[in-house]
């Protein structure tokens, strides 16, 4: 296809801006057609994910090891420390068993005890570094799975489903800025709102926490289980870790060190809950 | 090579380098950044096929990568499609020049797609600018284009046929 006229590159590039255009505009509207071939090409990435995640596996611990050193030093360390904790207990090095063992700890969940779940696997990771605030799961509809259903691991919050495709779904992490919950502060009792502020970063609760109340580094937080919320109550959202002032200094900002580790999600639970009519 | 061998050609790249972006790349992860190997593909379209080529081909890879992810359709076609058609008009500086030029062009290339992304994605809503990592993300942009910039420029005039391949290969 050589370029023999001048004038058609250009053409070409108009004719291509405007189909982005187009698609841009007709994107956001539900178009059936659109939706469906998006919904199985999600629908084909859980399982080619899933593959290659288990292909992988050996070689990803090799990567994270030479790529991440000074964070895995790090881990070693507190690890070390908790294996003198946990001497009474053995561990197995075969994959399938610490697999059925990350799957037993999250069947085993106090605080949804009677809320019906489905359990789920991450399917892939975030596509690309933008996208870090979403993960893929191997179920979707067919598995009753509905969007803004809460999405936990045994430790606490994990996010909610942002979409739904017949095998897979997408979960928004807590850490998105656009996923806001209400909390409540175990202690006080009191009633807060928080919010994610991106990937690496503390969950912030910045609303409704009073001046005057006296927050206690470590206060656990859990969600307020409000009529008006999504999610059910005193599910761990995390641990207070920095108290200050707002801006405009008519409430406390908290940063939140957050209950789930969303750095290593592996099997999670989502929660078949629908709030109060 | 017809028409239709070509387009078979690069369907079948575009769907290979898809497949290894969803399941492979997203899994290794450089200085916590996820490589994003499909732009430096499209860059390299461009180089390889012309300006022309390079905006169709960037355009479809765009599209696809833009399905499974939560964004809005299209976001990664515009930017691919633009930046790719940058690179085919490049392709006529480098005609005379020799590999580094064309190792410089996919670099720069691949950084400019994924900062375009970038400001198109904030425009329509998502917090992508204010990405604390953004600095971090368009250095990998730059090492990645630059490291696969020839693997990626074969593929491409592979997938071009011998007609077309341009001498930036």
């Amino acid at each position: 296809m050589p370029a023999s006229h001048p004038r058609r590159p250009r053409t070409t590039l108009i004719v291509m801006v405007l189909l982005s255009f187009t698609v841009l505009t007709i994107g956001g509207k539900d178009v059936p057609v659109l939706g469906t071939v998006r919904s199985s090409i999600i629908d084909l990435t859980g399982p080619i994910g899933s593959g290659f995640r288990s292909a992988t596996k050996p070689i990803r611990s090799w990567w994270g090891g030479v790529n991440d050193y000074d964070r895995v030093e790090a881990e070693n360390r507190e690890l070390r420390e908790e294996v003198d904790r946990l001497t009474a207990k053995q561990s197995s090095n075969s994959t399938a068993a610490i697999d059925l063992a990350r799957l037993q700890e999250q069947l085993n969940i106090a605080f949804v005890a009677d809320i019906p779940f489905e359990m789920a696997q991450v399917a892939t990771g975030p596509y690309s570094s933008f996208d870090n605030n979403t993960i893929t799961i191997d179920k979707g509809a067919s598995s009753g799975i509905a969007v803004d259903m809460p999405v936990v691991t045994s430790a606490g919050l994990v996010g909610n489903i942002l979409s739904v495709t017949e095998k897979a779904a997408v979960v928004r992490l807590i850490t998105d800025p656009e996923f806001s919950v209400s909390v409540r502060l175990v202690t006080s009792g009191v009633i807060g709102l928080g919010h994610g502020a991106g990937p690496e970063n503390p969950f912030v609760i910045d609303e409704r926490v009073p001046l005057d109340l006296a927050i206690e580094k470590g206060e656990k937080i859990v969600t307020s289980g409000l009529e008006t919320t999504i999610f059910p109550k005193d599910i761990p959202v995390g641990t207070v870790d920095e108290v200050s002032p707002s801006q405009s200094a008519l409430t406390q900002v908290l940063d939140l060190t957050m209950a789930a580790d969303l750095v290593r999600l592996d099997y999670i639970r989502v929660l078949k809950w629908e709030p109060p009519e | 090579m017809t028409p239709i061998h070509i387009v078979l050609r690069w369907a079948f790249v575009v769907i290979v380098a898809f497949v290894l972006q969803i399941g492979l790349v997203t899994q290794i992860h450089v200085f916590g950044v996820v490589p994003d190997i499909l732009v430096v593909l499209a860059v390299c379209a461009g180089l390889s096929g012309g300006a022309q080529r390079g905006a169709i081909v960037g355009f479809w890879i765009g599209l696809l990568f833009d399905m499974p992810r939560s964004h809005p359709l299209g976001l990664s076609a515009l930017a691919y499609c633009l930046v790719a058609f940058v690179a085919g008009t490049a392709q006529v500086v480098i005609l005379q020049s020799g590999r580094v030029m064309s190792m410089i062009i996919v670099a720069t290339g691949s950084v400019l797609g994924v900062l375009l992304f970038a400001v198109e994605a904030q425009i329509f809503g998502q917090e992508t600018l204010s990405n604390p990592h953004l600095v971090k993300i368009l250095v990998v942009s730059v090492l990645v284009g630059a490291a696969l910039s020839r693997p990626a420029l074969r593929v491409a005039g592979w997938a071009d046929g011998p007609e077309t391949r341009s001498v930036a290969e």
